[in-house]
């Protein structure tokens, strides 16, 4: 198979060196949407001449994103911006305060017939904030605890059960200071609940954990 | 010529019976150390199963406590991107399309590349 004369690897090269050398002959960096791209780097003119082996990689390893804000007329709402430990370890105490936004947040969503990302605006903020209430309490009111609780979560791959002991203060701390119980729907009665057993089945240490 | 006879006093014993010590214990004793064995392998098995099961209705609720935040996240940045991608349109097409033949909210299917990076 014999290469047409433009495209032998020599004259590639030479037209990649002068392409480098004007750079303004490439397209603009800024938006493009409404400019067509010059006619030498157009991508079908590439592609007629030539094939898809000999073709130049396109890397993008740019992070894009639409950072438009939120149009006025829906009210803001600070995110909650934590990680996925420092939610796990509040959970409890997030569903405890909260329930009652959650439920209502999410028949909002079950009854909006895939409508509720626009109609469940209001109750999504209700629930966002209340769960930051939660975080910002116990952030004054047990840091130590919490701290610890995540670390310990953070170095066992996120299992509750290698974690009791910082666990059990937590609890103990939400308790006295917020009010909030851990509770798990559906636990049977007569057993002491998982989270206050002293020794724990499958974590790593073997014996009493607290 | 004299028949041969039995030796005065008769012939001594012959031992014909085996005559090994029985070794170890007793086969039904083997038995039930065996199913005493297997009971406690299947108690102690049932209570990691029970453990388990309550590890797991943990977890679950830990995670259903926070969906609803998670969700309510996701769901006003959909919102958000919408609402863009409306204004996007409207400027560059002057006016506003409806794509789809619903009112619901549909995840697009292309999204909005910024030319340049944002993060």
């Amino acid at each position: 198979m014999r290469l047409p004369n433009h495209l032998t690897p020599a004259n590639q090269l030479a037209a990649k060196e002068t392409d480098l050398s004007h750079p303004q002959t490439r397209s603009s960096p800024k938006s493009c949407l409404n400019c067509t791209p010059p006619p030498d780097q157009s991508p079908l003119s590439r592609q007629a001449t030539v094939t898809m082996a000999q073709r130049d990689p396109q890397f993008n390893q740019k992070l894009l994103v639409d950072t438009t804000p939120m149009p006025d007329h829906i009210p803001k709402v600070e995110e909650i911006g934590t990680t996925s430990a420092f939610l796990a370890s509040a959970s409890f105490a997030i569903g405890a305060r909260c329930q009652a936004f959650n439920d209502d947040y999410m028949k909002c969503k079950d009854e909006a017939n895939g409508r509720g990302e626009f109609d469940c605006l209001k109750e999504g903020r209700k629930v966002t904030r209340c769960a930051a209430s939660v975080i910002k309490d116990i952030n004054t009111h047990c840091m130590q605890e919490f701290q610890a609780h995540v670390d310990c979560l953070e170095n066992n791959n996120q299992t509750f059960f290698n974690c009791r002991r910082p666990e059990q203060k937590l609890n103990s701390c939400i308790f006295d200071k917020l009010g909030l119980k851990k509770e798990v729907p559906g636990t049977p009665e007569n057993q002491v609940p998982v989270w206050q057993r002293p020794k724990q089945m499958y974590a790593e240490y073997p014996g009493r954990q607290f | 010529m004299p028949q041969d006879m039995p030796p005065s006093g008769g012939y001594a014993q012959v031992q014909y019976k085996r005559n090994i010590p029985a070794r170890g214990f007793k086969p039904w004793q083997y038995m039930l150390g065996m199913h005493a064995i297997m009971a406690y392998g299947f108690y102690r098995y049932f209570q990691g199963v029970r453990e388990q099961r309550e590890l797991a209705r943990e977890k679950m609720w830990s995670r259903l406590h926070i969906m609803p935040l998670l969700q309510a996240e996701e769901d006003r940045d959909q919102v958000r991107r919408y609402y863009a991608d409306k204004a996007r349109e409207k400027e560059l097409l002057g006016e506003e399309t409806k794509v789809y033949n619903s009112d619901r909210f549909i995840r697009p299917t292309f999204g909005y590349l910024p030319a340049n990076a944002t993060k």
